[in-house]
């Protein structure tokens, strides 16, 4: 393998596989990426077994081949580079020597022959979205994904393709979030629970104006940009049934501009700093007050004028799941709707129908 | 309190003074001894070690079963002759506690006579003997309560802290265990006086930031408060086979038994545990434990389907000797943050409160899960 590629697609090539390598590996090769040639191009892929994704660099191909190296290595010699051409020329199975103005390198490498292979399934439809919209839905889910290892089926965000909706679905038993938008079209009938760590990796990779493929299957995710594929082992498991969570008819409503709740939340929160300490929330015909008091800190206390139509109420939520939720929340005004102290309480946005977020009390 | 066990056994029992008493496991089994009385540490008895071993350093010793409920009685009787001296008494263990004296010379005397009182109150009224450190702060106070067991007194003036730990063996350290001991060792670090010769840097490169910790403690060094209302750290329980065991059933139902246990034993305090840990020891003595953090549980059921969790992903290669539960990382139950997919919570938690009142009435084993209900040609495990 003999191939010339431009500095700067190398290092913008590797930054979208990269950050798939663990850091620590049950296989030695797994450390590394494998690249090889395809056409005019060279192919960049990375794998952790359960995640893997592929980019393709825009090369001058002199002769064809592959090799696998070490991917933080290769990173860090390319991002230190200057502007210019780098050639890689492959002499053995075992090795690599990569040229770049007057530096050299030669870095040792393992047999691609060993690489486990990223083999993106051949879905019966793909969905195609706008990455824009991708990246909405995925901020306004991904913020609720368990981190509790033991509950696995939680440890993602639940893809349901239906009808003409792309639905995504967030929770950790303590909150729930739900994005959801119609496209039009139809999407097939697939659900999926794609892996935190491919949620986290597909906003890291999106651009804003492209346009992307999505695809869900028996056992795989996929998703498809020009010169980039991701796929991702689904989740095992019963993602819990969501829908008999989101309550439809709470009789008490609360609309608030979202800026000035999330300043007076974080204000009043500084006081309630222990994980199992609520912010209350105590609401009255046109008024809101946020209070938080803890033995050794101290108390704190804010009113604001909002617009509540409902019963008196007293509610304490965990602060943070209030901050998460609202700041999914694209447009002014938020929307809270409540029913009493120990049922769920309920975050939308004033005109989005497509998005909530039901988060449970904590007991006051 | 010096050997508790052994010595409310020996105040119950005149016939057992000055005689070697260890109270523990059945000496023909494999459980542990719980604890020795002074004439039977002479033949090298020490609480925790199998009390078979035991029954060979000493058979002609009196072996007795473990009587907590006498313990704690009696424990009671101690902790408020304390709480007479102090507002801020934070009992460690049934048998041992702190005591801060701070501000009590107007009612008591100089502190020094306070635990002289203490001690004479504790042997009045329990007619028990217990041993005393007197120091500036709660480490060094531990470490001069047990230097002149039994009935002893050790004071330790401020400011004397560091020479009065110097000579003494590093093991007295608090958070040197087995492995940190040998750590020690191997630096030549035998004494606390040749640990406070080593800088500061040096043990926190070597031991990170239990290092600093170390050297606080070498130069007697502890600003821990005396915490009167401490929650207890953990409630657990745990069983030696009879025989060691292989077979996975006798496992899990011993398990879901422990589970039970320690469940009611939190839901009496008022607690919800958020960790499991799971102990196992394989034969012939060898320990592993298992942890797993998660959602504060007072649950028996729940506890259960957690420490079997661990107990799936053990690699049980070898017969298991003893198998244990402990429920840990407790806090008040009651309070925080409710879940949304567990609608049957209330309802456990209901069910929980009927069982606990039904076992206070007809006594333990009143009510039991089906699964732990003995059936036709089972192993029965044995305490």
């Amino acid at each position: 393998m003999e191939v010339v590629i431009d500095r700067d697609a190398f290092v913008k090539g590797l930054q979208m596989v990269q950050n798939i390598v663990e850091p620590r590996q049950t296989l030695p090769i797994l450390a590394n990426v494998l690249l090889e040639t395809d056409g005019e191009a060279v192919r960049v892929t990375a794998t952790d077994l359960e995640v893997g994704a592929r980019v393709a660099i825009p090369a001058k191909v002199a002769s064809k081949g592959a090799i696998t190296v070490s991917a933080r290595k290769l990173a860090e010699i390319v991002k230190e580079l200057p502007t210019a051409a780098v050639s890689l020329r492959v002499t053995d199975t075992a090795s690599v020597s990569l040229r770049c103005a007057g530096a050299t390198y030669k870095l040792v490498g393992l047999s691609p022959d060993d690489f486990p292979p990223v083999v993106p399934a051949s879905p019966a439809s793909w969905v195609s979205l706008d990455g824009k919209t991708l990246r909405e839905m995925l901020l306004q889910t991904s913020f609720a994904v368990s981190h509790d290892e033991t509950r696995y089926a939680l440890n993602g965000i639940l893809f349901v393709l239906q009808g003409k909706d792309v639905q995504m679905v967030a929770t950790d038993g303590h909150r729930l979030a739900v994005s959801k938008r119609s496209l039009g079209r139809g999407v097939g009938g697939m659900t999926g629970i794609v892996p935190r760590k491919a949620v986290s990796e597909i906003m890291r990779v999106l651009g804003a104006g492209e346009d992307v493929q999505i695809a869900i299957t028996e056992n795989q995710f996929v998703l498809q940009m020009p010169n980039f594929v991701m796929t991702a082992r689904l989740i095992e498991g019963q993602f819990p049934n969501y829908e008999a969570v989101v309550p439809k008819a709470h009789p008490s409503r609360l609309v608030v501009s979202r800026q000035a709740f999330a300043a007076a939340l974080r204000r009043v929160a500084v006081m309630a700093e222990e994980r199992n300490k609520p912010v209350k929330l105590s609401l009255a015909p046109a008024s809101l007050r946020l209070s938080a008091s803890s033995q050794d800190l101290g108390e704190a206390e804010e009113g604001m004028e909002v617009a509540y139509s409902g019963e008196e109420l007293v509610i304490g939520f965990n602060s943070r799941y209030l901050l998460d939720a609202v700041a999914a929340v694209e447009r002014d005004q938020i929307v809270l709707e409540l029913k009493d102290s120990l049922s769920p309480g309920v975050i939308k946005s004033v005109e989005d129908e497509g998005y909530c977020c039901v988060i449970m009390p904590m007991r006051i | 309190m010096d050997a508790f066990y052994a010595s409310v056994e020996q105040r119950e029992r005149p016939e057992l003074r000055g005689r070697p008493v260890i109270v523990g496991a059945d000496p023909q089994g494999r459980g542990v001894v719980s604890a020795a009385s002074y004439e039977a540490r002479r033949f090298g008895v020490r609480s925790a070690m199998p009390i078979s071993r035991a029954a060979r350093l000493c058979p002609h010793a009196a072996f007795l079963p473990v009587d907590m409920a006498k313990y704690r009685a009696v424990s009671v009787q101690v902790m408020d002759v304390l709480s007479d001296f102090s507002p801020l008494v934070e009992p460690v263990s049934v048998d041992e506690a702190f005591v801060d004296l701070t501000g009590t010379e107007g009612l008591f005397g100089s502190p020094l006579d306070a635990v002289r009182s203490i001690k004479r109150r504790v042997r009045e009224e329990t007619r028990l003997t217990a041993s005393a450190g007197l120091a500036s702060n709660k480490f060094v106070a531990k470490v001069a309560s047990e230097l002149e067991k039994p009935d002893g007194l050790v004071a330790v003036a401020a400011g004397d802290e560091a020479r009065f730990l110097a000579p003494l063996s590093v093991e007295l350290v608090w958070g040197v265990g087995r492995v940190t001991a040998k750590a020690l060792r191997e630096l030549g670090l035998t004494t606390i006086g040749r640990l406070q010769s080593v800088p500061r840097s040096v043990l926190a490169r070597r031991f990170g930031k239990h290092g600093e910790h170390l050297h606080d403690l070498a130069f007697g060094r502890d600003a821990r408060p005396v915490e009167p209302f401490g929650l207890p750290k953990s409630v657990g329980a745990e069983e030696t086979f009879a025989t060691d065991s292989t077979n996975p059933e006798l496992l899990r139902t011993t398990l879901r038994a422990q589970a039970e246990r320690v469940a009611a034993e939190l839901r009496d305090g008022g607690f919800a545990a958020a960790r499991v840990t799971l102990k196992l020891r394989l034969a012939p003595f060898e320990t592993h434990t298992r942890s797993t953090t998660g959602e504060p549980t007072q649950d028996g059921l729940e506890l259960y389907r957690r420490a079997r969790g661990l107990l799936d992903r053990e690699r049980v290669t070898r017969p298991v000797r003893l198998i244990g539960l402990s429920a840990g990382r407790l806090g008040s139950a009651g309070v925080g943050q409710l879940a949304l997919f567990d609608p049957h919570a209330v309802r456990r938690e209901r069910l929980a409160q009927v069982i606990d009142r039904l076992t206070d009435r007809f006594g333990e084993g009143a009510v039991i899960p089906a699964a732990l209900l003995p059936r036709k040609g089972d192993i029965i495990p044995s305490g």
